[in-house]
This record gives C-alpha cells, structure tokens and sequence, in this order.
C-alpha cells in the first residue's frame, strides 16, 4: 500500500514536472501579452533595414560592376580612359593632400643636394653639412642655445670657424645638455673626439671626473691642438 | 558735350566690359594698353595664356640684376659653371625639370626660397652663403643665373626677390628670361634633369 503510494506520489511528480517544463516552453517560445515582442519586431526591423542597406551598396557595387564589364566591350576605349583620368585624379589628390608637410623639406634637401654634387661633384653624406641630419642637429642646438640664454656662439659651425680663425679661443665656452659626453662634445666642436681629453684637462677645476657632466654646466673650450687626426 | 562724353564712356564700359573681362590680363594689373600714334588710338590685348598662371615679366627683374640672352648663358656656363663658381638655376617644380632643361641647370624650386620655408637656410649655405642665419657672407656665394619656364614666368623674378630680400647681392645674380621655354624653341638641346 505504501509503495502503490509512493509510486503514486512519483507519477504524480513526474507529471507536474513534465507539465512544469511544458508550460515553461511554452511560455518561453510564445510570451503572450509581452511586450517584449513588438520591441523585438522592431530591432530585428532596424537590424535587418541596417542589412539590407549593406546588402544594398553590395549590391549596387555589384551592379555597377556588372554593368562596366558589360560596357567595356561594347565602348572599350571610353571606359578605360574613365578609368585612368580617374585613377590620376586619385593620385593627384593624394599628392596634394601629402604635399604641404613633407614635400617642403624633400624638395629643399633635394635641391641642396643637387647643388652639392653640381658643385663639389658629390651629395653630401648624411651627417655632413648639406644633409638633412646636418640641419636638424644643428637646428636642435641653436634652438637649445638661445634658450639657454647664452649669448657665445655654441654653434659647432660658428666655433669650427671661430677655432679656425683663432681669435680667442679661450673665450669660447661651451653649456652642457642632457646627453652630452666629453667625445660628443669634442667630436661635436671640433670633429675630433681626441679633444675630449684636452677639454677635460681643461675644465679638471670644475670636473671631478671625466663623466662628471651635468646639464647646464659650461665648459671652457680649449684651442684646438692638432691631435693624431688634425681637423 | 560733357554729358555726351560721360554717356559715350559709360556706353564704352558697357560694352567693352565683357571684352575686357574675355581678353587676357598682361600683367598683374593691366589687362590691355593702350596709346595713340598719329591721333588715333591702339591698343595691345593679349588672347590666350592669362596672366595669373603666366605674367609677363619686365626685362629687368630688379635693380643691378643683370638680364641674359642664351648667347650670355652659354657663356656663363663656359665660363663660371665651369670654373665651379657659377650656377645655373632652374627655378620650376621638380617634375617640370625632369622633362627637360638648359644643360647644366640645377633644379632648385621657387618654393624653397621662399622666406617661410624653415629650411631655407640650408640651401642658402649650399650655395655658398656663410651663416646664413647670424650674419650672412656672401664674399664665397655662387653667381646665380636664374630661369623659369619662359619670359611670362613669375616665379624666376619671385626667387631673385627673395634672394635679394635674403641679402644676396644683386652683383652675383642674373635673370634668362628667355627660359627653358625659349631655349627649346630655339632649337637648342636640353638635358633630362637627374
């Protein structure tokens, strides 16, 4: 009796179970009386109009496409035409869009190079006066100079020809920026990193060692001395 | 009389304001000339080639600059291009000095004189200037012949302008207004620019 009971009490549970699950699909799959539905219409309405334009430019690429190919057999010397003028107008835009910046500068050092090789027979090396890595550092350090606030020519050009010229050169000093090494310095100033160690012998009162450079600092340029690679 | 010179010259601007609006500028303001020879009135017009694109440009481009024939120029190069203390320039864009120039011309392009170029410096120490920036020497410059694409080309007086304004002496530059267009029609060879 008890087990007819509990057996019972199992198909009682199995069928509210199988009920349960049922309703609840159904519920899930219809939802009657939501309004989650309309809400739903429409984004998958924006979702497919969104689709639908896509599909549409596709298509009208496509189209046009088909319509070339179909035109250029018929006009085959028009459409190639079309094509150029069109795809020269494309460059043309993109140099001008390129030109402003760049083209200033390429067209400046390509100048300067011809006149270069017109006049000594070659372009100059990158790093040699006339080249662009040239102009940049010394831009970069007359720059810095004037901010600095010092009025004695730091100009790597203005002391090679002031050393050159030997006016005075122990008036000639030098400020220290961030960066800088005794052999950049020397090689800098006079072309020579062998100078590094007469600019230290010069400067040994204000310098502990060597590698005792901070920014700000100025050294006292000694007179270019001959070295093994005279400048 | 005076009504009927005023209704005479307004009908004169009337019509011949389309006319002159048709016909080709000259030079940067005028459009046409006129004068009189024997009491009546003549007039010079340009068709064609307008003047914002192509000026006419004076025979002296500007005072102590000395204006050359191709006679002169050949002459320039035997001697000062060859001796390396002259230069030829050729002051149009590098695209138009490819297709062909005056032999021995080299291509610097009148943007890069100008003032505002912030490298202008550089190409003024590639031509010889010393210090271009703190006080320019110019005992060591090149003596410059300077062409543009022909007699009606702005840009060759443009850069003797701004050579001028930079200091450069009047001295060491000379104007071929003839140009690159009048020494190909006069049958002599050009160079492919590198």
């Amino acid at each position: 009796m008890t087990q007819a009971g509990t057996h019972q009490g199992y198909i009682r549970m199995a069928l509210m179970g199988t009920a349960f699950i049922g309703l609840t699909v159904v519920l899930i799959v219809f939802q009657p009386g939501s309004k989650r539905q309309a809400q739903v219409t429409i984004v998958s309405d924006t979702g497919d109009t969104s689709v639908t334009r896509e599909a549409g430019l596709l298509d009208d690429l496509t189209v046009v496409t088909a319509q070339s190919d179909q035109a250029t057999p018929k006009a085959p010397q028009v459409t190639p035409a079309s094509r150029e003028t069109a795809s020269t107008d494309g460059q043309r835009s993109a140099g001008t869009v390129e030109n402003p910046p760049a083209n200033l500068r390429d067209m400046t050092f390509s100048a300067i190079s011809q006149v270069k090789s017109a006049t000594t027979g070659q372009a100059p090396a990158p790093g040699q006066p006339g080249s662009l890595l040239h102009s940049v550092v010394q831009r970069s350090m007359s720059t810095n100079a004037p901010a600095a606030g010092q009025p004695s020519p730091t100009r790597a050009d203005a002391l090679r020809e002031a050393t050159g010229a030997d006016d005075s050169p122990e008036a000639q000093t030098y400020q220290v920026r961030t960066g800088d090494t005794l052999v950049s310095i020397a090689r800098a100033v006079y072309g020579d990193a062998n100078m590094s160690t007469h600019l230290f012998t010069t400067n040994a009162e204000i310098m502990a060692r060597p590698d005792s450079l901070t920014p700000g600092m100025v050294l006292t340029l000694p007179a270019p001395v001959p070295t093994t690679s005279g400048n | 009389m005076v009504l009927v010179r005023c209704v005479g010259s307004a009908a004169f601007l009337i019509a011949g304001g389309p006319l002159l609006g048709q016909s080709a500028a000259i030079t940067e303001s005028e459009s046409s000339f006129s004068f009189t020879m024997n009491g009546s009135t003549m007039r010079v017009t340009r068709s064609g080639p307008s003047c914002p694109s192509s000026c006419i440009q004076p025979m002296r481009a500007a005072a102590g600059v000395e204006t050359f024939g191709e006679l002169e120029v050949i002459d320039f190069l035997q001697d000062s291009v060859s001796d390396g203390s002259g230069l030829l320039i050729d002051v149009r864009m590098p695209s138009t000095f490819s297709a062909g120039t005056v032999p021995g011309a080299v291509n610097v392009p009148v943007k890069t004189f100008r003032p505002d170029n912030p490298y202008r410096s550089d190409l003024l120490s590639a031509l010889g200037v010393q210090t271009p920036d703190s006080r320019p020497g110019f005992a060591d410059a090149f003596t410059l012949v300077i062409f543009g694409n022909g007699p009606d080309d702005a840009d060759a007086t443009a850069v003797i302008d701004h050579l001028l304004d930079a200091g450069y002496p009047a001295g060491k530059i000379s104007y071929y207004r003839g140009g690159a267009a009048r020494w190909s029609a006069l049958g002599l060879n050009t160079t492919v620019g590198q």
